[in-house]
């Protein structure tokens, strides 16, 4: 627990020390608190001579008090409780500023998942609960001891009993500690076995319907499974921590009994005892909050190492920026794979500016990766790619993105008109200037049939335009942005017919007077390119133009042979 | 007034989520009064104590019974509590499990249409962690709301039954207190509008960041849209911390005279003690009973705010367990032929039309393809021949007999459906094909994987057919996954097949490998195809041209090529678009 609080402590960083002033308020509250009990003992001194002013004294302890823990309560808030909505918006600002700097390899849906989850989910429950845990469990332990230092002035004996009762507690304590982590592990594994069959459920739910529900049987014993694996969670919790509370509890009528033994052996003046009775009513109610806080500590690890793992993010590194005149590239010995499956081996080629490249080979080969590896998405294991002459790896990773334009099948488009969609590509370009590319993409028209033209807000992720649209949308950006060399994915099965010349026209656009590297579909491109590179199992097999290729027997002929049995099927 | 029906409302919903857990619930919430009503005791044994010692009375008799009287109180008071909480428990996670069965089980009986019209997430959220949030009202509000309301009342009680002057006393500071923890709702209204909608923003300036990043770095727009980002951060942190400013004072000075009760009853005790107008051991009875008041106000005032939050969740289970059902009836019906008819049919999501009165007849035998423009309707055809929605007017005949009239499970049994990305469990290949027809033998599912033109990468997989497709998943590539829902389709051997954009996905290489599969699994069968490659169509017994919702023509290729001026565009358009010009 304590390393949790040093590790809150160190997150806390230059907010330090609001969380330390937080603290200070909170134990001068207790001390605030503890007014009543005096109040109490304020009349019992003068029960024999008691007046008016008495009572105004009274009134004027017990008013004390409550102005104090009004306002050290509300300073404790304005230091640590606002200290957490800081601390968590600073580590929010953090990791999206991580991302900027990460390979691009390193978006995956499931990280991207990870992120988000983490800087929303994750970040709310530690805003709100951290500073919350660090009060009670700080406050709760600093108490006892204050407690106990109290007691032991006035009487020995009682603080004895007093301690004794702390101390047995904090062993139940530990229990709960040890138990909560270990089922909140438990937990975990529980929640995601049930996501997991959810979603497969839900995914499915169209071939369960069409199929019967053989599968739903395996869900419903999952929802079983969940809701024991939960009650026994809550039994394991609960057992410790009444009896946490049961020694507390019933150290408090030790403490009755002990006073009121003390006082009547006469070893103890009665006005005392009287207030230790008292008090055994509030001595141990901060330690409660313990207990709160503990178990909250737990969860906020838990939160906290989760955050710790999205965080860690890989960086590329590299600072010179790109001499735009040279943009030959070059592959050399490159060699690439993801854990232990090596995609790429010792691939080479060069890709001279303003050449059009095209590379051919069966999904799973690694052309995508090879495209991926020249914008740098990953850095190479070994070998290098150079891009003007120069390691792809010196320069700044968004300066040499900048010199790619990159059209792909899955187009993100953002919440915001259509126009802000184009002119993310060169965010000074004029009205006239965003029409002009749309032309040229070939969207200008259905761009004006929207309702409100330019300035239609698209829907989330652009859903209220079809695939073909989208991306050509996503084309008119590329053109706006202008670079030099142009990655196409040319898989453009997702588009229908009449979309699909226009998208071939926007595409031609695109690629004019620019280096182009596509992964081809397409015969036109692949007789049109200066050089084809035919891919197979990581190694490049053929390479050469249409012409030298289509009648040397190899990969390349076979792909032809399929894209003309493919083209020219019917059902029949 | 709208805030009290809304209460009200959420109080019967969890009357009845709590369905045969009532009884339970009632026990837990009976142990916690009780356990509460103990933790009394001690306050009454202290209150005789203290009494005896002023009045020079007390024995060690007394001393050890009332000290030991509040010892055995507080840990019957620390039993019960825990059992309440634990029989709670037990009634909660059980509710839990119902409403996530209900839920799942509503999911197969609302029009598949309902489900298709979110995404996934949002019902995976539905059933796992909205109803979690459910957990907290039963396993903890119902029990411990009670106890902590029965308990001051309880104490009032006694204190009015004990001295009036004392009670009256004991519960002035309570309105006072209430009165200033109101100030809170001081501008409450656009203050917590305002936050929400900073909380709102600044998730979706979150999820547009990071979701976008990688458009964002290929146009090097990180500075600006990383700005946005952060200011979405710091508004929603300036907005919240805002808000909770202006409330922290009232809550804190609210809240403590809330629980300040001696303020009043210990000076005002005093002094009808010193006018002699009060027994010592009532005043102190009173005094210290009075203690016992307030935390079980503040706890219960606590609850009262995490109900406010759980309502919601209330709200969205009740929801989708109200939505409509798709009624049909469990008598079988006898079918003559096996071509669909739509009559009049309009259809609409939401309030856009997308079929308006539309009527044709698919051919009896053979191919029926429906072509037309991306948004004209075809694949809501598909849908509604499949049954995903019930038809808002006019009628769908399937083999003469209205769809109305056919049970689910008969219509499933007469058709296959296969749509772009039908979906493979996390089960073995073997059991994902055999699922087409649960009673298949192994050899069948061998035939059919043969049929589907998978046989051969499937052998090739580590564990072959035991494969988990889920393992495989990233092995299998989309139109290989493709070919093994058709080998579930084939294996099924239904009458009718509608293959809805059914290769739209595939890449080349793969689609030739579908076509030959589709080719087999169409066989003497009715087929429906929804197509954008006009090319694999061209023989069909039968195109429907679809444009905007109305059928614009039917015909054969031939027939349309001349009388149909949307069909030959669309199809010259194709053959541009297409390589098939140089191919063939």
């Amino acid at each position: 627990m304590l390393k949790t609080l040093r590790r809150i402590i160190k997150l806390s960083g230059k907010y330090k020390n609001r969380v330390y002033w937080g603290l200070v308020c909170s134990i001068l509250n207790s001390v605030f608190n503890s007014f009543s009990v005096f109040a109490f003992l304020w009349v019992l001194i003068h029960i024999d001579n008691l007046s008016m002013e008495i009572i105004w004294q009274t009134v004027e302890i017990l008013a004390a008090g409550l102005f104090g823990k009004t306002i050290l309560k509300f300073l404790t808030n304005m230091f640590m409780t606002a200290a957490g909505y800081i601390i968590f918006t600073d580590k929010r600002l953090e990791l999206g500023d991580k991302l900027k700097n990460a390979p691009m390899g390193y978006f995956s849906k499931e990280s991207l998942g990870r992120i988000n989850n983490t800087i929303t989910t994750n970040m709310a429950t530690l805003e709100n609960f951290t500073m919350m845990a660090v009060d009670n469990v700080v406050g709760g332990i600093l108490q006892g001891i204050g407690i106990s230092i109290f007691l032991m002035i006035f009487n020995w004996k009682i603080g004895a009993v007093a301690i004794s009762g702390i101390l047995l507690s904090t062993l139940f304590l530990s229990l709960i500690q040890k138990k909560s982590s270990a089922l909140s592990l438990k937990r975990y594994n529980a929640v995601e076995k049930v996501t997991n069959n959810v979603i497969e459920y839900i995914r499915g739910i169209a071939v369960v319907r069409s199929f019967g529900r053989g599968n739903a049987a395996k869900l419903d014993e999952t929802f079983e499974e969940f809701e024991k694996t939960s009650v026994n969670m809550e039994k394991g919790i609960l057992v410790p921590h009444g009896l946490f509370r049961g020694t507390l509890e019933v150290f408090s009528g030790i403490i009755t009994l002990i006073s009121a033994w003390l006082t009547l052996q006469g070893s103890m003046d009665f006005k005392y005892g009287i207030m230790f009775i008292i008090s055994s009513f509030v001595i141990y109610g901060q330690m409660e909050l313990l207990a709160n806080g503990t178990f909250l500590m737990e969860q906020i690890e838990t939160a906290m190492d989760q955050m710790d793992e999205t965080y860690n993010v890989p960086r590329l590194t590299g600072t010179e920026s790109v001499d735009e005149k040279n943009t030959d590239i070059e592959i050399k010995d490159v060699t690439f794979g993801y854990d232990s499956r090596i995609i790429l081996d010792k691939v080479s080629a060069k890709i001279p500016a303003k050449s059009k490249c095209a590379i051919v080979g069966y999904s799973g080969s690694g052309k995508t990766t090879l495209c991926n590896l020249i914008v740098r998405f990953w850095d190479v294991q070994s070998g290098s790619i150079t891009f003007g002459g120069k390691d792809i790896k010196s320069y700044a990773p968004d300066e040499l993105l900048s010199h790619f334009s990159m059209v792909f099948q899955n187009v993100f488009l953002f919440n915001d008109t259509v126009e802000n969609n184009i002119r993310f590509g060169c965010p000074n370009a004029t009205h006239e200037q965003i029409v002009e590319v749309a032309k040229r993409a070939r969207c200008h028209d259905f761009i004006e049939a929207l309702p409100d033209g330019y300035n239609t807000v698209i829907g989330e992720n652009g859903s209220s335009l079809s695939g073909g649209e989208k991306q050509r949308i996503s084309i008119a950006r590329a053109l706006l942005k202008d670079a030099p060399v142009v990655i196409l994915d040319e898989a453009t099965s997702s588009v229908d017919p009449e979309n699909e010349s226009e998208l071939m026209e926007a595409i031609a656009e695109l690629t004019k007077g620019k280096t182009v590297i596509s992964i081809a579909h397409r015969l036109n491109t692949v007789k049109n390119a200066d050089q084809i590179l035919v891919i197979d199992h990581g190694h490049i097999v053929q390479r050469g133009t249409h012409k030298e290729l289509c009648n040397v027997n190899g990969v390349y002929k076979k792909f032809l042979d399929i894209r003309k049995a493919s083209a020219g099927w019917s059902i029949t | 007034m709208v805030k009290d029906k809304e209460q009200n409302n959420s109080f019967t919903l969890l009357w009845q989520f709590a369905g045969n857990k009532k009884f339970q619930l009632f026990r837990a919430s009976f142990y916690a009064v009780l356990g509460v009503l103990c933790g009394i005791v001690p306050y009454f044994c202290v209150a005789k104590l203290l009494s005896a010692f002023y009045y020079k009375t007390a024995t060690s008799n007394d001393v050890l019974i009332y000290s030991f009287i509040a010892i055995v109180a507080y840990a019957i008071k620390v039993f019960l509590t825990t059992l309440s909480t634990m029989t709670s428990h037990e009634a909660a996670f059980s509710i839990l499990k119902t409403l996530r069965t209900k839920i799942t089980e509503k999911m197969e009986r609302i029009p598949m249409g309902v489900m298709l019209d979110k995404a996934s997430g949002s019902y995976k959220m539905l059933v796992v962690d909205t109803v979690e949030r459910i957990e907290k009202p039963f396993a903890h509000m119902v029990p411990e709301m009670t106890a902590n309301i029965v308990t001051p009342l309880t104490i009032i009680i006694v204190l009015f039954v004990t001295d009036w002057r004392m009670a009256l006393g004991a519960i002035a500071t309570i309105p006072l207190g209430f009165l200033v923890t109101m100030g809170q709702l001081i501008g409450y209204k656009e203050k917590s509008a305002r936050q929400f909608k900073a909380n709102a923003d600044m998730n979706d300036a979150i999820v547009e960041y990071v979701n976008g990043i990688e458009v964002i770095k290929a146009f090097n727009q990180s500075a600006s849209s990383f700005g946005k980002f952060t200011n979405a951060c710091k508004f929603y942190r300036d907005t919240t911390l805002e808000w909770w400013r202006s409330c922290w004072l009232f809550s804190a000075a609210g809240l403590n005279t809330l629980s300040s009760t001696l303020l009043v009853t210990l000076p005002l005790g005093t002094y009808l003690f010193m006018n002699g107008k009060i027994e010592f051991a009532t005043f102190l009875t009173c005094a210290v009973l009075s203690m016992g008041i307030s935390g079980p106000i503040l706890a219960s005032m606590n609850y009262a705010e995490m109900f406010a939050s759980v309502f919601q969740a209330f709200k969205q289970v009740n929801e989708f367990l109200n939505e409509k059902d798709q009624i049909r009836p469990s008598e079988n019906v006898k079918f003559s032929g096996s071509s669909f008819e739509f009559k009049d049919v309009t259809f609409g999501y939401k309030e856009k039309n997308v079929l308006n009165k539309i009527s044709f007849k698919t051919a009896e035998k053979g191919v029926t393809a429906i072509v037309g423009h991306s948004g004209s309707g075809k694949s809501t055809i598909a849908k509604l021949m499949a049954g995903f929605w019930d038809v808002g007017e006019g009628d769908i005949l399937l083999g003469g007999v209205s769809l109305s009239k056919i049970p689910f499970k008969q219509q499933m049994q007469k058709i296959s459906y296969v749509a772009q990305d039908n979906y493979l469990f996390n089960v073995s290949i073997m059991e994902n094909i055999r699922m087409g027809r649960p009673e298949a033998t192994d050899e069948e599912v061998y035939e059919a994987a043969k049929a589907a033109g998978c046989h051969e990468f499937i052998s090739a997989l580590e564990d072959g057919y035991n494969t988990k497709a889920g393992d495989a998943g990233n092995r299998l590539s989309g139109g290989e996954r493709q070919r093994i829902t058709i080998a579930r389709a084939i294996l099924k051997n239904a009458d009718v097949i509608i293959l809805d954009e059914a290769t739209a996905y595939a890449d080349p290489e793969n689609e030739a490998e579908i076509q030959k599969a589709l080719s087999r699994l169409i066989h003497d069968k009715v087929l429906i195809v929804i197509a954008h490659r006009l090319s694999t169509i061209k023989n069909a017994e039968k195109i429907l041209v679809i444009e905007k919702g109305e059928l614009a023509d039917s015909g054969t290729h031939d027939e349309l090529m001349k009388k149909c001026d949307l069909y030959k565009s669309m199809w010259e358009r194709h053959i541009a678009g297409s390589d098939n010009k140089e191919v063939a």
